[in-house]
């Protein structure tokens, strides 16, 4: 019978005073020398046993009620959103696309009405235009002479 | 306590809510949230106050997935270190507002013995777990109701293995005294 060196009556005593009567609740590395020890079924190992197995069931009748789905709903609700991230991201490279399609776009318009209507793009070609009248043209800087 | 990458049993879990994969994050409340209300609720004693800190203890989970880094604390060690110190937040508001309102002392004692039936003793257990010193209560519901190994338990408490035995040890006299004391009245 050990107790300096390890698993004795005293040591038994003091993990069952700390662990409770279960053996699978205590300390792995002792169990099997705990067993060994209370297989000699010792009447004063087997009350102290006994006095703890007691305080065990009077432990286990404090359940616990198990979450609400209310709270799991709460819960879930902040964890981090895969779609939140992946749209942030789409959101990004769209918002890029649309400016890309804009640019574009207005590159193309440009282009087009300068192919169209050229002379809206030179000013003095412009102004000509708007003042040419049936009477013929129209000075439009007063600057002529006659 | 540090757990090698292979030996931590929620890393690949932890890892995928940190990706943000809902599935993962429905999992990882699953696994975890029984055993934190339990935690708070037996620490608190107050269902309502119990809930706050478990969906507090997963804002803070869900925050630390994408910047969890194996080789340090197992991941249960940490959650459950994270629970009581929300717990024992509480706990300390209380005694500032039971100092500041000097209200009337709970009776420590468990109720009555007499045509107690499940709920009841629930609750007798429940009041004489309450009357412990916190330390004491903290060891109990760590090694006894959430079922940590000596290690484990230690290593959340930040004690000693003796140190850890010894606190078991009183809280187990104690509550025995409680609630037997009550069945002999």
């Amino acid at each position: 019978m050990r107790d300096e060196d390890g698993a004795g009556p005293n040591r038994i005593a003091t993990l069952a005073e700390a662990y409770g009567a279960d053996l699978r609740r205590w300390p792995a590395a002792e169990r099997e020398a705990a067993q060994a020890l209370l297989a000699r079924d010792d009447p004063e190992l087997r009350d102290i046993l006994a006095r703890q197995a007691r305080l065990d069931a009077w432990l286990d009748r404090y359940e616990v009620r198990a979450p609400s789905s209310a709270l799991v709903g709460r819960i879930l609700a902040c964890a981090p959103q895969p779609a939140l991230l992946w749209s942030r991201a789409r959101l990004w490279w769209s918002g890029l696309g649309l400016a890309g399609v804009g640019l574009a776009g207005a590159v193309t318009g440009a282009v087009a009405l300068s192919l169209a209507t050229p002379a809206l793009f030179d000013h003095r070609a412009a102004d000509w235009a708007d003042a040419q009248t049936i009477f013929g043209e129209v000075d439009l800087d007063g600057m002529s002479d006659g | 306590m540090t757990a090698p990458p292979g030996e931590d049993p929620d890393l690949a879990l932890l890892a995928r809510v940190g990706r943000g994969e809902s599935e993962a994050a429905r999992a990882m409340v699953a696994r975890k949230l029984p055993r934190l209300l339990a935690l708070a609720t037996r620490m608190l004693g107050d269902p309502a106050e119990a809930e706050d800190v478990a969906q507090e203890s997963f804002v803070r989970l869900w925050r630390q997935a994408s910047r969890w880094r194996a080789g340090g604390a197992r991941f249960d060690t940490w959650l459950h270190r994270v629970a009581l110190n929300l717990c024992y937040d509480r706990l300390r508001r209380r005694r500032e507002i039971a100092v500041e309102t000097v209200p009337d002392r709970p009776d420590p004692r468990p109720a009555p013995a007499a045509g107690l039936d499940q709920a009841d003793m629930a609750a007798r257990v429940a009041a004489a777990l309450q009357a412990l010193p916190d330390r004491q209560r903290e060891a109990i519901v760590l090694q006894y109701y959430q079922g940590l190994s000596n290690i484990e338990a230690a290593a959340a408490m930040k004690v000693s293995i003796e140190a850890l035995e010894s606190l078991l040890s009183r809280a187990r006299r104690r509550l025995r005294t409680l609630l037997e004391e009550d069945d002999d009245a």
